[in-house]
């Protein structure tokens, strides 16, 4: 319950601040973001688990040299000992090692997929955006449509049909990842094409593909970013399903996803290795993304800012 | 294991020519002496019977997906799986005659409703003898009662060929039947249009007979007079009337037809939503029991995990052991019996004979590469690592375990016993340049026996796909590792991952021609096979489960001497023949592992044969 009696606005007298608030020197919109980022502690631990597991996967094989790929019979299902960090899986792989080799390739389809994803929904959205009229109508109705279609029996179907790899999982995953930026960008797009710099730059000659790379696009990178760390955060838990489900990367490439299916198998009969380390894996990386995330948005958005 | 089991099954109904065991399986477990199995793939062992205690209602697990659909015995192949078949048909309506006895490949006597068949007419003819069997209304079971079953099958091909999950066009019962007469109510004279495989016949044929209780069931209507069946057009009134009321499964319980049985049960209650059902003891029962016999219990899950928690809980007398929870097995051996023993069948990884990319028909057709890659498979290692031991090797189209009579003396050790380096000497004697972890390239092309064989040009490499069946995972480990020795010897194999039901709609040569050239390998599971194990339909030229298009004429000669000439071994020299020739890679048996309560008992082999998909509680009693 609001207590009416206590002060809504600080008085102007006492310390002699000028109207408006304090003054200081002026900061650019990034530094500005970059110092609310940094200000967030959890935006902090997100980032410093997402290259934790960064330096893990990809500098981490240089260092702990596990099987991943020739199969061992007479070592499998090891538990964690002096000769395998976190056991043997079911076919006599290091767990350690494939869970570098796994997440490698976890990380690399999930950021090809967003990358991917967010270059073709800006393009998109920035087009839709600044032509407007029957052409936005018209690409944006295709976005609604391909948004009604669910991602994972697209995604099953052109995998089965096609066989997974990490480049066509990353188009695929992508292919269907640009429709949020495409809507987002959109909006920005409108909000930005009746500011007088575009205006003005319309006024100036500029033709619509520079408009759309110089003016547009770079005043909604805030908005992409954030959407990029979100995406990936969805890859990663898209691979993992289509893993878990069997149809996921094919030996000798394997990714978390099918260490989880495999590992599963044998929940109940203690063999936890299989199970656990790879599930943390997922879920830290997740969380990791979409703290960022959640803190560019903050840090992107004034209006979310805490000061 | 059962996700395994279920796969096989399904590639039995897939395979209904004369290889399946659908036909031809039955239960009977008859002594009470435990039968002497082959140490090799059994797991664990059968207790001899204890002293009889007392009756009362044995709880058996029904797994995931076993619910019956059709309580009729001629059965739809849309309906049939073993579980229909064996663990609930079979309680109320007995085979003709009874396959395996125990986990034993071989008729068992007591349990069969006539005796062995005679044959006369340069093996035309046979003429089969009832026992004094009783219907459970009092009637005896005649020859009649089998007549009408073998014109019931005629009446379904006619309404659809797959109304008659068995059925075969033109290859025994009811095709290849001319006619048949009942000189007196015991005996049954069916004359054939040629010669037949009198043993083939029997086993495969015959057996498959179900003497269905005419007295009470050739009518057209619930209330309708009894019909002259052997009228065809009666025949398919009857038919259509009965297979209608097979459809309402709500009914099964309180339809008087169904209660007419001459097996050990009676359904008492079904749902047919969840598929648990309930049977009492038929006490007109004719055929060899416990003392008293139980009341029958089926109580379905939901999952292989729900399973196995109701056994660790101990509130099921029988179930199974889920295959990924083996290594839980001493969780529960101090409540639980535990027996595992392979089915009798065989998995494979099947070859496209047809795929002309990269050349790979030219190539699989060459037997040394066949030989090849049979010196890549480490069925030990598997049986070791993947099965927990719960496996036995198998090297043809007979499994060496269960021990049939018709497995050849090739297949029982192992012809091309797992070697690299066997490998790679055979690849390159015949003119591959052999690039360890790289890929092979046909350096010597031609037909001499040192170069790489017929239509195979020099470059051709050694890369092709294999697309694989993700359930159950014993079949990715084995793949995986077959895989990795491959790539010792440069054999550089794509993997895909897939489905049992997109797999064999998908990836099969007769049925799908168009898709050729889509797949060079793949492991769907394997096949469930009769106890007289032709591969007529299988490995044929002209079968409709010669799922890679292998073509053979020596082996089509020994397959049709297996079912048409009058040779005992026919079956034995074709097995051996396929054994040696590697038409596909053969790969160990995985267990069924079966449980039940320490306070259960029974003749062992009524245990040993639920590994054999048959039930035969009517033998089990409490023992305090």
């Amino acid at each position: 319950m609001t207590n009416i009696a206590s002060p809504v606005l600080s008085p102007l007298g006492g310390a002699r601040a000028p109207e408006g608030g304090e003054a200081g020197p002026i900061q650019s919109g990034w530094r500005l973001a970059m110092r609310e980022f940094t200000s967030n502690r959890l935006a902090v631990l997100g980032s410093a688990i997402l290259v934790f597991f960064l330096v893990f996967c990809f500098i981490g094989p240089i260092f702990y040299h596990g099987q991943t790929v020739n199969t061992n019979l007479q070592a499998t299902n090891l538990p964690p000992g002096a000769g395998h960090l976190l056991g043997t899986t079911s076919e006599g792989f290091d767990e350690l090692a494939l869970l570098m080799r796994g997440g490698q390739a976890s990380l690399e389809v999930a950021f090809l997929a967003a990358v991917f994803g967010i270059v073709l929904g800006s393009i998109w959205g920035a087009v839709a955006g600044l032509v407007g009229g029957v052409v936005d109508s018209v690409m944006m109705r295709i976005v609604d449509v391909f948004l009604s279609i669910p991602i994972l029996f697209v995604v099953l179907i052109i995998a089965v049909r096609y066989g997974p790899s990490v480049l066509s999982l990353g188009l695929i995953i992508g292919g269907y990842y640009w429709l949020v930026p495409a809507r987002l960008v959109r909006g920005e797009v409108l909000t930005l094409r009746t500011r007088d710099f575009v205006s003005a730059a319309r006024i100036a000659g500029v033709r619509p593909w520079r408009l759309i790379g110089r003016h547009l696009i770079p005043n909604a990178v805030g908005v992409m970013i954030v959407n990029v760390t979100f995406n990936v955060a969805d890859a990663i838990l898209l691979v993992a399903a289509l893993g878990y489900l069997g149809f996921g990367l094919q030996y000798p490439t394997q990714d978390w996803g099918d260490m989880l299916s495999n590992g599963i198998g044998y929940m109940q009969d203690g063999y936890w290795w299989l199970v656990y380390p790879v599930g943390a894996c997922i879920v830290l990386v997740v969380m990791a993304c979409n703290l960022i995330g959640d803190a560019l948005r903050d840090s992107f958005d004034v209006r979310l800012r805490r000061r | 294991m059962r996700p395994f089991a279920r796969t096989g099954a399904k590639a039995a109904i897939l395979a209904v020519v004369g290889a399946t065991a659908l036909a031809a399986c039955g239960s009977s477990p008859s002594g009470g002496n435990s039968v002497q199995l082959t140490p090799n793939g059994a797991f664990g062992k059968v207790p001899a019977a204890a002293p009889f205690g007392h009756a009362g209602t044995i709880t058996v697990a029904e797994p995931p997906g076993a619910t019956p659909t059709w309580i009729f015995p001629v059965t739809p192949g849309a309906n049939g799986s073993v579980y229909t078949a064996y663990s609930f048909q079979a309680e109320m309506w007995r085979y003709l005659y009874m396959f395996p006895d125990g986990a034993q490949i071989q008729e068992n006597k007591p349990m069969s409703l006539a005796s062995d068949p005679v044959w006369s007419n340069g093996d035309k003819t046979v003429t089969v003898t009832m026992k004094n069997w009783k219907w459970s209304d009092g009637q005896p079971i005649t020859a009649a009662d089998a007549e009408f079953f073998v014109d019931l099958t005629k009446a379904a091909v006619k309404v659809s060929p797959a109304d008659y999950s068995q059925y075969v066009p033109g290859v025994g019962i009811p095709d290849q039947v001319v006619s048949m007469s009942t000189p007196n109510s015991r005996t049954l004279v069916m004359n054939l249009n040629k010669a037949v495989n009198p043993t083939w016949f029997f086993e495969n044929e015959l057996a498959g007979i179900t003497p269905l209780p005419a007295q009470a069931w050739a009518r057209a209507s619930a209330n309708g007079p009894i019909l002259d069946f052997t009228n065809p057009a009666n025949a398919l009134k009857i038919y259509n009337f009965l297979a209608a009321q097979s459809k309402s499964t709500g009914t099964y319980a309180s339809n008087p037809l169904w209660q007419v049985v001459d097996g050990p049960y009676k359904l008492t209650s079904f749902n047919n939503t969840t598929g648990a059902y309930t049977m009492a003891p038929n006490t007109s029962y004719s055929g060899p029991h416990a003392p008293t016999m139980s009341t029958l219990q089926a109580v379905p899950f939901t999952s292989d995990t729900a399973e196995f928690n109701a056994i660790k809980s101990g509130s099921i007398d029988q179930g199974y052991l889920p295959f990924t929870d083996l290594p839980q097995v001493n969780s529960i051996e101090s409540t639980y019996n535990v027996f595992g023993y392979p089915g009798f069948g065989f998995s494979y990884v099947t070859y496209n004979f047809k795929d002309t990319t990269g050349d790979f028909n030219n190539i699989i057709k060459q037997l040394y590469f066949r030989q090849a890659f049979a010196h890549l498979e480490d069925e030990q290692g598997y049986i070791k690592a993947f099965f927990h031991g719960a496996g036995g090797q198998d090297f043809g189209p007979v499994p060496q375990v269960p021990p049939s009579p018709y497995t050849p003396a090739n297949a029982k050790t192992n012809p091309y016993p797992f070697s690299v380096s066997t490998a790679a000497s055979i690849l390159k004697a015949h003119g591959w340049t052999v690039n360890p972890g790289g890929t092979d390239v046909c350096s010597k092309p031609g037909t001499a026996s040192n170069e790489c064989g017929s239509g195979i040009p020099a470059g051709t490499k050694l890369a092709f796909n294999l697309i694989w069946n993700t359930s159950p995972a014993i079949i990715g480990q084995q793949i995986t590792d077959l895989v990795d020795q491959a790539k010792k010897v440069g054999i550089n194999i794509t993997l895909k991952s897939d489905n049992f039901n997109h797999m064999i709609a998908t990836y099969y040569d007769v049925a799908q021609p168009k898709n050729d050239n889509l797949w060079a390998m793949e492991d769907f599971g394997g096949f469930s096979i009769a106890s007289y194990p032709t591969m007529n339909g299988i490995f044929n030229s002209t079968g409709t489960y010669d799922i890679g298009g292998y073509a053979n004429p020596e082996a089509d000669k020994l397959i049709a001497a297996s079912t048409t000439s009058s040779n005992p071994a026919a079956v034995k020299a074709e097995a051996a023949y396929l054994t040696q020739q590697q038409p596909s890679l053969f790969q160990p048996s995985v267990d069924n592992i079966e449980v039940w309560k320490k306070t259960i008992s029974g003749p062992p082999a009524s245990f040993e044969s639920l590994t054999q998909y048959q039930l035969s509680p009517e033998f089990w009693y409490f023992t305090k």
